[in-house]
């Protein structure tokens, strides 16, 4: 592991941009096949970054090491200037990482609202008091203001998390019983309920409808503009060149491309990975790639 | 706004204190009726309670956290020789079941190291061999143990009271506790993180929960729950046996939480209603008894997947019972609706379904 002071420099040397996450020269190799190769990238506060590339590029192993499900092989991840080498994946999620992922896992058994409240409080020391008062009918019905505050604040809480994805009045409704698009959208307002810093988005937009996919896209910059870091992964080509400030583009596992939506689209490296040789319009046509 | 919020406050509360005074009904009747029972049917009561909270640590176990960890025989062994082990030694009989409890929530909660690496039949292998290694100390345990001839339980009794009512009655109290406990936990954030490792262990990861010391708690939470049922096991059948808390105790367990309903909370209530009362009942059916109990057992699986708590739901959900209680019903809605809609503005739909279903679906589908 390098030390601190190591990454340093690097860190202090961006030039204005504000990195909340850089990933540094990671590779992963699953037996003899490499799935990530030398992988650099950085996230900026207050932006939304895409990640795009053909399906098994590594897109979601890369997502993995960021959060810790996955050990590289070699490589560095560095979130608001620390090392998460040694850090353990609930620890990143607690420092400010949320995620969603390309399958679906949500809590199937539990509501909407549920699934949402136990992002909400996994913050919460169960020992604290108002928490344990809260288990106490009794308490909870006479003066116990504190208490019944804590519990209906959360459930308030989740609630409008859920009306800011666009689920108002599905709170009670079972997840596994929803349908994709709705239930990506709680997996979202699960991860959105940390309070993250940053956030990456495995894949948010399939399974929407035009519409829904519009929301979702002006929902991401909002969220960007209060200051939170997105890494998107995306095969909907209109919704990451719409929403994203810049672009990376990963094929068999290496960074073939940086940059803004326009340079990634004008770059033919970009395009022949995407069309192979038959390269002539950009990757803007959209859909599925 | 929430559309459960459209329902009534009173309402709701009504609905919780009609359900609180039930239990109290229920709990006044289980503390008022045995003493009037013969001595066999009291034994058969607080058989079904014992049960009750042993299974209840094997549903928080397999049933909410989803662990299949197989050792809750052992677990429920160890209750009952570690406090006949104490009360030989001159303990109380209430310090000992707590000891035992404790004692056991620590060995039974070691599963939790082959559970935090695997998973699934791998961890149901681990775990059975953890439970008859347990089973082999009481075999081998010489003079502590009294090895196969097992050891004769110095039973415990309130003065004034016989014997089987003594046990009954901090069976009683012992099932009530540990119920609401389990109650709280279940509607609380234990419950919801529990179904959450369950569903999927790696979201709730990285939705910042710490797995490993909830999978801790709960392996030691069942233990805690399956020795105190031992313990009282052996206080009701007075001598203990290595043999009592072989696999086919752990079967028995099994068939008793997937009958009554594992992930609910009364599933191992129901679950041990019907264990204690079809042996009784299949007895006069002589040798025909074991196979009898084997139809029965596949027949109500067949009929209810999720087990006996899952009755009510099914009843409104199923193609050949639900039809005809959903017919009756809809019958009795549909001369009420006439009524009804001449008089106010709800759409006719909401009232005609909402009579089977549950009140608050009800009122969800009013507003949709």
């Amino acid at each position: 592991m390098p030390p601190a002071d190591a990454l340093a420099p690097e860190r202090t040397g961006g030039g204005g941009s504000d990195p909340v996450l850089e990933v540094r020269g990671v590779t992963v190799h699953f037996g003899g096949v490499s799935a990530l190769t030398d992988v650099t990238l950085s996230v900026d506060r207050g932006s939304v970054t895409g990640l795009i590339g053909p399906n098994g590029a590594g897109k979601t192993t890369l997502f993995n090491v960021i959060s810790g499900l996955q050990v590289p092989n070699s490589g560095v991840v560095v979130f608001e200037g620390r090392d998460l080498a040694r850090v353990r994946p609930h620890r990143r999620a607690r420092l400010g990482i949320a995620r969603t992922f390309q399958r679906l896992e949500l809590f199937g058994s539990l509501t909407a609202e549920d699934n949402v409240r136990v992002g909400l409080e996994s913050s919460i020391r169960w020992w604290q008091w108002h928490r344990l008062r809260a288990s106490f009918p009794w308490a909870r019905d006479e003066a116990g203001d504190g208490a019944r505050a804590t519990g209906s604040r959360v459930v308030g809480l989740a609630d409008r998390l859920l009306a800011g994805v666009g689920l108002a009045g599905h709170e009670s409704e079972q997840s596994s019983a929803m349908p994709t698009g709705s239930a990506r959208m709680v997996e979202l307002a699960r991860a959105l309920a940390m309070q993250p810093k940053l956030v990456l988005l495995d894949e948010p937009g399939s399974g929407l409808d035009e519409h829904e996919s519009e929301a979702l896209g002006s929902l991401l910059q909002r969220l960007a503009a209060d200051g939170m870091a997105v890494l998107l992964v995306e095969h909907d080509m209109e919704l990451v060149m719409r929403v994203c400030d810049r672009v990376h583009v990963l094929d068999f596992g290496h960074i073939i491309a940086s940059g803004t939506p326009d340079e990634v689209r004008a770059d033919p490296r970009v395009q022949k990975a995407y069309l192979g040789a038959s390269a002539g319009s950009a990757p803007a046509a959209g859909g599925d790639v | 706004m929430p559309p459960h919020d459209l329902l009534p406050d009173g309402n709701r509360r009504g609905r919780r204190w009609a359900k609180l005074a039930s239990l109290i009904v229920l709990i006044t009747l289980l503390a008022v009726v045995p003493p009037a029972m013969n001595s066999y049917d009291q034994y058969l009561i607080t058989l079904t309670l014992v049960y009750a909270i042993t299974t209840l640590g094997l549903n928080v176990l397999i049933g909410w956290t989803g662990q299949l960890s197989l050792a809750h025989a052992g677990v429920f062994g160890l209750g009952a020789y570690l406090s006949t082990i104490l009360i030989q030694h001159g303990w109380g009989f209430v310090p000992s079941l707590l000891v035992a409890g404790l004692g056991s929530a620590i060995v039974g909660g070691l599963v939790v190291f082959p559970a935090l690496r695997f998973s699934g039949f791998t961890l149901a292998v681990a775990s059975l061999a953890f439970a008859s290694v347990i089973v082999q100390l009481f075999d081998n345990g010489g003079s502590v143990t009294g090895g196969g001839g097992g050891l004769a339980v110095p039973v415990f009794q309130f003065s004034g009271l016989s014997q089987t009512m003594s046990t009954y009655y901090v069976t009683l109290i012992s099932t009530v506790l540990c119920f609401v406990v389990a109650h709280r936990m279940r509607h609380l954030r234990f419950g919801r993180v529990a179904f959450s490792i369950r569903d999927t262990e790696i979201a709730a990861v990285v939705s910042g929960i710490r797995v490993v010391r909830y999978k801790v708690f709960v392996f030691a939470f069942a233990a805690f729950l399956g020795a105190i049922g031992g313990a009282l096991y052996a206080q009701l059948e007075t001598f203990i046996f290595p043999v009592m808390f072989s696999t086919n105790t752990l079967v028995l367990m099994l068939v008793m939480l997937f009958l009554g309903g594992a992930s609910s909370l009364y599933g191992p209530i129901f679950g041990a209603i019907f264990a204690v009362v079809m042996v009784e009942l299949l007895q006069s059916f002589g040798s025909y008894q074991d196979l009898l109990y084997g139809l029965l057992l596949m027949l109500v699986i067949g009929v209810l997947p999720g087990g006996m708590a899952s009755l009510p739901e099914r009843l409104r959900t199923s193609h050949l019972l639900g039809r005809a209680v959903r017919g009756v019903a809809s019958r009795f809605g549909r001369g009420r609706q006439d009524e009804a809609t001449a008089a106010s503005p709800v759409p006719p739909t909401a009232t005609g379904s909402s009579l089977v279903d549950d009140p608050g679906d009800g009122v969800e589908s009013g507003v949709a």
